[in-house]
């Protein structure tokens, strides 16, 4: 090859290498993707197969070509097909012995294997921009390749109808800005070099990619490195002076190095490098300089330091590069994204390259998607696109169900941004103003499962091990933040350590010497910014919300359970076959087993380990196989009472809140009196949760063991005014009377007859009251109580149950279950639909007018918000609408009383000591909170109990819990076999069936055998020996 | 330099460009803290310690990194500056084990005095005590890495003062490390115990062995005077408590002429040869022995007047011009002798008949340049000599020349190459052809038209004819390729420094030091009256006694039958026993007992180094003088004193 030695030689040549290309698209070509994801994942054994494949069968109109990766990385290796007509198909997760079938199906058969296939137009692929990573379909090795798409024209074109200014100023006009972190504007950074006195500039590409699960750079530097030579040589052109480049690639990247020597190989060889480039007088060479392996090699300075063959230390700006530089002479770095951007730019003009992103951010950005999110990967999208539509609409959302938290973006030198800003647009200003950064962007998805102080902890351990160690701030700092934190996540902080976190940080970032250090507190002051109540669950409560930190509990599930359940222990129980024990052991934590074993929304499952490996342990269902077994003996397991107080405490409302606090304090020796509304105890349990999920046998078996510490309930008894109770002599009075009320929908017709509340209906139903069901039901909502109303409503005869919600199925509140059993009845689901109006006639329903929803921006808790689809109305017919859109407290009795009331009706209380304004006055659960869960409620009684206890005896109150002392049960200490550890799947409870079930309100779930429950038992993996041991 | 205008602390300051914030507040008085800033070094802003608000700048930035501009408005000393100052301390507290009350330093620290002004009663943070050793491996260093706070100042002093690059940081983060070579304990490093990291550290991490637990800089008095030992002419400030030297160290340092050397700082201070406490004559028995002063005045005086006209005198050079002076006095006219030198007269002798050849009689001694030339220097030709060991404080210059700047450095040296890998070309000719190199060299840069044409003389061109590069290669063993290199790298350097030394001067040959003289003129710059070439006089007073016309004339060894010897606090060297042997009568006057003294016939005690006060002459010419910093034992005589009694004797006086 002789080296080209002007633009018309370039332009010869592309048409040549456009014509070899031809040559392939007539045929059926085979592209293998070798990224370095593809070949870790056997992409290279992929290739293999097809190329014996294809020779095998001689197969003369396939081709078998080499391309870089694609950013499918969580189902690599990929291989695009692509038959004459540009007809692609792309397959994915692909192995070796998946090819003799793709190679006799498709390339012979011409029909594509669909079930390996990703769908073109699939959403993640569908809603990205390719620009930067356009060439990734091309073999990297082969410069002509690059050619034959335009590659070395914007040089050509620089270099004979571009004057050096002409460049910087299109290259101001594109508004490029640096790609590395902070988004310093590219055409600036030239200027101040090329306007810098000197005879002898430099140029470095910045590939020292080093923030943890951040990977887009080595995919251009192994994809495209001819577009990061061309956009080098191009700003050599424009800076002037400039004979001699360097890329400093760290040494991790060894295909990157190795693409990016072979491109400047084939460069030199073609006359694009080197002496009189093009045959012009322009001269520029490139090397690489590998990293050997330091973080902050990527900040400029340091990274300078080590081309020099210094220690990599960053040093004191000013004198900044662009004066004083490499060498000591002025120099510009960008990162590898930047000088790959700068060809297109050239080529297709500035405004082609601005047509994309936003007023101050232009152009698109690669971006690393990984953590925990469905599909992992590379994306490139125009700067400014919503972070949630990465996120859900190209990353897939979260897996497994789990509900995202926030994302770290820019690693341990960026912060977190949490749920409620997921319309934030992904752009320099904006990601900076919630006290994050772009960094090179690296986005790390988190769900529930992330702790943020350990989050905090994890980054801060990285940036610490990484600190050259220069200045004080960074290296002392980071350290002694870390043990801040070390000692919060082991339940051991105070909120005076949050404080020195915060100078301590606050200083960090302004008195450190290099960007390293000025960004390392983003993790902990970006998480105390958006996540502080964590930091005070951990110090105050001494809870890890997320089941993290290990030295705060012995087992996750134990340590999610809101009172502290200790499943390990029972499950184990159940294991050993000491069923007795076990309820025993539950009963001492819970006065309501057989009802927690139904109807609970079961926290400690989604923490559960095994759910790790396959599925959960069923914790809860082992419960309820405890408590019935318990029950069929006539265990009661009652704990024993102390001797008889003075003290008399009145509860007002007898659903699990007030009678857990009875329990509690009766066991004491107090006098407890519940108020009771209704003529039955228990709440929502008895007369919200219908028969068919908790059987009231049950229920009314468990508060007589309440009754039988002691405890008298007063039926049929409102409450009018707390201060006469204490009038009475009650010395303290614990307010537990639920949210009881529906909301109204306020839309036109609600007060038609046949309209009514789902929470009276439900109530009316359950208290065997004689109710109307109508024929054709319509229900309006999607949570559990619309669910419940929908079954009753079946169950009581209405022959057409629909329910209308205005989110996704997957935004429904209802336990997960009882959406499925919902389906499996025959009750018609409509999703994305909000009721307009109610239709009557004569004062009657008659139906419903619904529009349809669409989705747009989503919402503080991270949903899509939904939003009317106009013109899209239409009725559904129906002579019953049961609203189900929400409950709040009635907290009308407080009034005069002066207890302050909260937003939602509630009252307000210490959410810790549940203590109100008033002296000697608590209040739990619903009301204090708004609508929450059946485990919540109980758990709230007993932090009443334990309130009003210290109360009573005269002592401060305090945010943690103190529980009533029991008799230790024995518990195994074995851990699992091997064999118990293998994957295994979860046994599932027997269900009457459907037709059975809809016609009847007999109890749908059935309990485990004891056979079954002991193996279900013997799936636990024990956690709580392993964190001791 | 333009003066400049700053507002610090809403006050208008002035400042000169090219300062730094912290250097204008100093300028000016306004106290910034610092750690990590020493006058001496460049500031690199590790510390924080010194961060001032700046307008415009987003952070803090460090007034010691921080260009002065003119029209800046800086703050020096907001609430939240001082709070970070506070935090910056307790770190560094909390990082390592500060524990002042056992520490050598205490009193004398700057962290310390920094903890005081901020009232650091108390520590918020937790302690990280990590567990740091004490490298104790070096003979008169060691670095306890519990009392280090990596400002990085023994780090630049290594690379900057003493140009060696012993020191860094190891490791990274909050594992960073001063390590000496990367991994190596210092006393197995390439340290050269210059001690400039010692002089450096602010706190008590590095510290001299010898100095330990001797006193506080406060129980000291300083007393400014010369080093004794070599030509260089350093200056040095020793503390001495209770008559006795503690510690001595550079009055500065500096990147120009660097800081002291092993010999310097530390030798001097641990002389451990026994004192000459009272005279000696050697009896019957053939034993030195005890006598007054008295007695072994007269045992001279009767020698002198036995050996009249066969008896001479020779003098070390490192002791005071006026000492000198007066014993050159007492030689000529009470002794009435003219055969009196220095101990190392001949090598004056060479440089000074060269110098006479190479300028026809018409220039002095002062042809010759100042070390401060080397930092300048782009290229050093080291002609026989190695200054590493006799003049470390230009072998640093050397280095610092090399690893600051790059200057090239041609070794030529028939023996061995002291520079090693820091070289970059060794020129070994054979045995007395350094003569044919030096003329070669003159010829191949002449034909290479290296040279300026006015300088080469007809003359000179002419006699260089018969200097082919092929002959030249063939006497001299040298390859033609490094000739031509060394050629090149001198005749292309636009700050070429000849230095030459003992090796070159024992050939004892004019003409060499004329050639090389030669060599310097035609390349210098034609505007300066100096050559860029620099000689390495061995001893600290060798110029001087030049000046005085002391050295130089040489004894003739055959005539000889007595000898006076004066010595500084040099020990018996081979060269000063071949001296004496095989006369009849050896005076010896020292301060220190030794080979020498042992083989005299008297032995006179005199005053050492620190007791001794006089003028000094630096072989750059520079006039120093020296201050008595010990006082004398009763009864000592100074050596004017010996000098008068002996001349009173003898019936002068």
């Amino acid at each position: 090859m002789k080296p080209l030695s002007s633009a018309k030689e370039l332009a010869n040549l592309r048409e040549q290498a456009q014509k070899k290309l031809a040559e392939n698209e007539k045929k059926i070509q085979v592209k293998v993707h070798l990224g370095t994801c593809g070949i870790s994942g056997g992409a290279n054994k992929v290739l293999d197969a097809f190329t014996r494949e294809v020779e095998g069968r001689r197969l003369s109109d396939v081709v078998i070509l080499k391309a870089a990766c694609i950013g499918l990385c969580g189902i690599e290796p990929v291989v695009t097909v692509i038959q004459p007509g540009n007809v692609k198909t792309l397959y994915v997760n692909l192995t070796a012995d998946k090819v003799a079938r793709i190679v006799a199906d498709h390339l012979v058969g011409g029909k594509p294997v669909q079930e390996w296939t990703l769908p073109l137009d699939a959403q993640r692929l569908k809603l990205q921009e390719i620009r930067v990573m356009h060439n990734q379909d091309l073999n990297p090795m082969n410069i002509e390749e690059y050619i034959a798409r335009g590659g070395y024209q914007a040089i050509a074109k620089a270099l004979t109808e571009m004057k050096p200014d002409d460049v910087i100023e299109e290259i101001r006009k594109a508004g490029l800005r640096g790609r590395g972190g902070a988004g310093f504007p590219t055409a600036t950074k030239w200027g101040f070099v090329r306007s810098a006195p000197g005879d002898e500039k430099f140029i470095v590409c910045n590939g020292d990619e080093g923030d943890p699960g951040a990977y887009m750079n080595r995919a251009v530097l192994e994809g495209n490195p001819h577009s990061i030579l061309e956009g080098m040589a191009i700003g050599a052109y424009a800076i002037g002076n400039v004979r001699q480049g360097y890329a400093y690639v760290r040494a991790e990247y060894p295909l990157a190095i190795e693409t990016l020597n072979h491109a400047i190989a084939e460069a030199k060889k073609y006359g694009l490098m080197g002496k009189n480039i093009l045959g012009t007088s322009f001269e520029f060479s490139l090397d690489i300089f590998p990293g050997a392996g330091a973080f902050v090699c990527g900040e400029e300075t340091a990274l300078l330091g080590s081309i020099e063959g210094r220690r990599g230390n960053p040093r004191q700006r000013p004198p900044f590069p662009a004066n004083k530089g490499l060498f000591g002479k002025p120099t510009t770095i960008n990162n590898v994204e930047t000088w790959s951007d700068v060809p297109a730019i050239i080529l297709n003009g500035a405004n082609w390259f601005a047509e994309v992103g936003t007023a101050n951010s232009k152009g698109t950005k690669t971006l690393c998607l990984v953590g925990k999110i469905n599909n992992p990967g590379l994306v490139e999208v125009p700067l400014g696109t919503p972070l949630g539509k990465i996120v859900f609409d190209i990353g897939g959302g979260i897996p497994n169900g789990k509900k995202y938290k926030a994302v770290q973006i820019g690693g341990p030198s960026g912060g977190v941004i949490p749920i409620e800003h997921l319309n934030t647009p992904v752009d320099y200003e904006s990601v900076t103003a919630l006290g994050a950064i772009m960094g090179s962007g690296g986005l790390v998805v988190m769900d529930e499962d992330s702790c943020m102080v350990n989050i905090a902890n994890y980054f801060l351990e990285f940036t610490r091990d990484e600190s050259c160690g220069k200045c004080t701030p960074c290296r002392a700092g980071i350290p002694e933040m870390r043990q801040l934190l070390t000692k919060i996540s082991r339940g051991e902080g105070t909120m005076q350590d949050i404080a020195l976190l915060e100078e301590m940080g606050e200083m960090i970032a302004s008195a450190s010497l290099c960007g390293l250090g000025q960004t390392s507190p983003n993790p902990v002051l970006s998480t105390l910014r958006h996540f502080r109540s964590e930091y005070e669950a951990h110090i105050i409560d001494k809870k890890c919300p997320a089941g993290v930190c290990q030295a705060l509990f012995k087992a996750a599930c134990q340590h999610t359970c809101p009172v502290g359940l200790d499943v390990p222990g029972y499950v184990s129980l159940i294991k050993e076959g000491k069923f007795v024990e076990a309820y025993c052991l539950i009963k001492q934590r819970n006065p309501f087993p057989s009802i927690c074993g139904r109807v609970c929304h079961h926290p400690c499952e989604g923490k559960c380990r095994r759910g790790q490996i396959e599925e959960p342990v069923a914790i809860r269902d082992l419960k309820r196989f405890a408590a019935d077994y318990a029950f069929e003996l006539g265990v009661e397991c009652l704990p024993p009472v102390a001797q008889k107080k003075k003290e008399r405490v009145a509860i007002i409302g007898a659903g699990p809140a007030g009678l857990s606090a009875a329990y509690d304090l009766a066991q004491d020796g107090y006098q407890v009196t519940i108020f009771e509304a209704q003529p039955v105890a228990g709440g929502m349990l008895a007369w919200a949760i219908p028969e068919y999920r908790l059987p009231k046998s049950i229920l009314q078996k468990e508060v007589d063991a309440v009754e039988k510490l002691g405890v008298q309930i007063k039926l049929n008894s409102p409450v009018n005014d707390i201060d006469s109770l204490l009038k009475d002599g009650y010395q303290a009075v614990f307010i537990a009377t639920g949210a009881p009320k529906g909301e109204k929908m306020g839309i036109p017709g609600e007060d038609l007859d046949g309209v009514c509340d789902a929470i009276d209906f439900l109530r009316e139903a359950n208290l065997g009251r004689e109710v109307k069901v109508g024929k054709k039901v319509a229900v309006v909502g999607g949570g559990n109580s619309a669910v419940d109303a929908a079954r009753v409503a079946l169950r009581k005869g209405a022959q057409q149950v629909t329910i209308v919600y205005r989110r996704e199925k997957q935004d429904m509140p209802a336990l997960k279950d009882e959406i499925t059993a919902v389906e499996e009845e025959g009750i018609d689901l409509q999703f994305l639909v909000a009721p307009t109006k109610v239709i009557g006639q004569n004062g009657k329903v008659s139906g419903i007018e619904c529009v349809k929803m669409q989705l747009g921006a989503f919402d503080k808790s991270g949903r899509k918000t939904p939003s009317p689809i106009e013109g899209s109305q239409y009725v559904i017919n129906a002579d019953m609408v049961i609203k189900a859109i929400g409950q709040r407290p009635d907290p009308s009795f407080i009034k005069d009383s002066g207890i302050k009331t909260g937003g939602g009706g509630t009252v307000s209380a210490d959410r810790r000591t549940l203590a109100t304004d008033r002296k000697g006055v608590f209040a739990g659960g619903d009301v204090q909170t708004g609508p929450q869960t059946v485990i919540e409620a109980i758990a709230a009684g007993q932090r009443a109990a334990s309130s009003i206890k210290r109360f009573l005896q005269g002592k401060e109150l305090q945010p943690l819990v103190e529980r009533n002392g029991h008799k230790p049960i024995a518990i195994s200490s074995l851990l699992p076999t091997e064999e118990q550890t293998h994957e295994r799947a979860r046994i599932r409870v027997a269900e009457i069936p459907v037709t059975e079930r809809k016609s009847s309100f007999k109890e749908v779930a059935l309990p485990y055998s004891a056979k079954e429950a002991i193996e279900e038992a013997s799936r636990c993996l024990r956690c709580d020996l392993q964190a001791e041991g | 330099m333009k003066e400049i205008t700053l507002t610090i602390n809403d006050k208008q300051v002035k400042g000169k460009e090219g300062d730094t914030v912290l250097g204008v507040c100093q300028a000016n008085g306004i106290d910034v803290p610092t750690l990590c800033h020493l006058d001496g070094l460049t500031d690199v802003g590790a510390c924080r310690i010194c961060v001032v608000d700046v307008e415009k700048e987003r952070r803090p930035v460090p007034a010691c990194a921080y260009p002065a501009r003119d029209g800046l408005v800086v703050k020096t000393n907001t609430p939240k500056l001082e709070k970070y100052r506070r935090l910056l301390l307790e770190l560094i507290f909390t990082e390592r084990n500060h524990f002042c009350m056992f520490c050598e330093i205490s009193g004398d620290c700057e962290l310390q005095k920094l903890a005081y002004r901020y009232q650091m009663d108390n520590v918020r943070y937790p302690y990280t005590f990590p567990s740091k050793s004490v490298d104790s491996s070096n003979e008169y260093l060691a670095i306890d890495h519990n009392r280090c706070i990596l400002c990085g100042r023994c780090v630049r002093a290594c690379a900057e003062v003493a140009g060696i690059n012993t020191l860094d940081f190891g490791k990274r983060g909050w594992k960073t490390m001063v390590a000496a070579d990367i991994t190596e304990p210092l006393g197995d490093s390439s340290c050269i115990s210059c001690g400039a990291c010692l002089q450096a550290c602010p706190t008590g991490a590095i510290f001299c062995k010898q100095s330990i637990y001797k006193g506080r800089t406060a129980d000291c008095q300083k007393i400014s005077t010369v080093c004794p030992i070599c030509g260089v002419g350093c200056e040095l400030d020793v503390l001495v408590r209770d008559n006795n030297v503690v510690m001595i160290k550079a009055p500065k340092l500096t990147q120009t002429r660097g800081s002291l050397c092993k010999m310097g700082r530390f030798e001097l201070l641990s002389q451990t040869s026994a004192r000459v406490t009272s005279p000696l004559v050697r009896n019957k028995q053939g034993k030195l022995e005890e006598c007054s002063m008295d007695t072994a005045i007269e045992t001279i005086a009767n020698k002198v007047r036995e050996f009249k006209g066969s008896f001479g005198g020779v003098a070390s050079t490192r002791v005071p011009e006026e000492t000198l002076s007066q014993f050159n006095k007492m030689m000529h006219d009470a002794i009435s002798t003219e055969y009196v030198d220095t101990l190392d007269g001949m090598s004056y002798r060479v440089i000074s008949e060269g110098i006479k050849q190479f300028s026809n009689n018409g220039k002095k001694m002062d042809i010759e340049s100042p070390v401060e030339e080397i930092s300048e220097a782009d290229c050093i030709v080291v002609v026989g000599a190695d200054p590493l060991k006799t003049h470390p404080v230009v072998g640093s210059l050397i280095r610092k020349a090399r690893s600051l700047k790059g200057a090239e450095l041609i070794v030529i040296d028939s023996a061995k190459d002291p520079f090693a890998t820091w070289s970059s070309l060794w020129l070994k000719p054979k045995a007395g052809s350094e003569g044919t190199l030096f003329n070669g060299l003159i010829k191949i840069m002449a034909d290479k038209g290296l040279v300026s044409r006015e300088k080469l003389s007809a003359e000179l061109a002419k006699s260089l004819n018969k200097y082919d590069v092929d002959k030249v290669s063939k006497a001299t063993g040298i390859g033609k390729e490094d000739l031509e290199s060394a050629a090149n790298q001198y005749g292309k350097a636009k700050h070429g420094v000849i230095i030459y030394g003992e090796g070159l001067l024992q050939k004892n040959d004019p003409k060499l030091v004329a050639s090389l003289l030669t060599l310097a003129s035609l390349t210098g710059d034609p505007s300066k009256d100096k050559l860029r070439v620099i000689s390495l006089k061995p001893n600290s007073n060798s110029r001087g006694a030049w000046e005085l016309g002391l050295a130089g004339k040489g004894l003739p060894q055959a005539k000889l039958k007595g000898l006076y010897v004066l010595l500084g606090d040099e020990q018996g060297s081979d060269e000063i026993l071949s001296l004496i042997k095989g006369l009849d009568f050896v005076v010896v006057q020292a301060g220190y007992q030794s080979a020498v003294t042992a083989a005299a016939d008297v032995v006179l005690p005199c005053p050492i180094w620190a007791e001794r006060e006089g003028k000094f002459v630096s072989m750059d010419g520079r006039i120093l003088k020296s201050r008595q910093v010990l006082q004398p034992k009763n009864g000592l005589l100074e050596d004017r004193e010996i000098f008068a009694k002996l001349s009173k004797k003898l019936g002068k006086s």
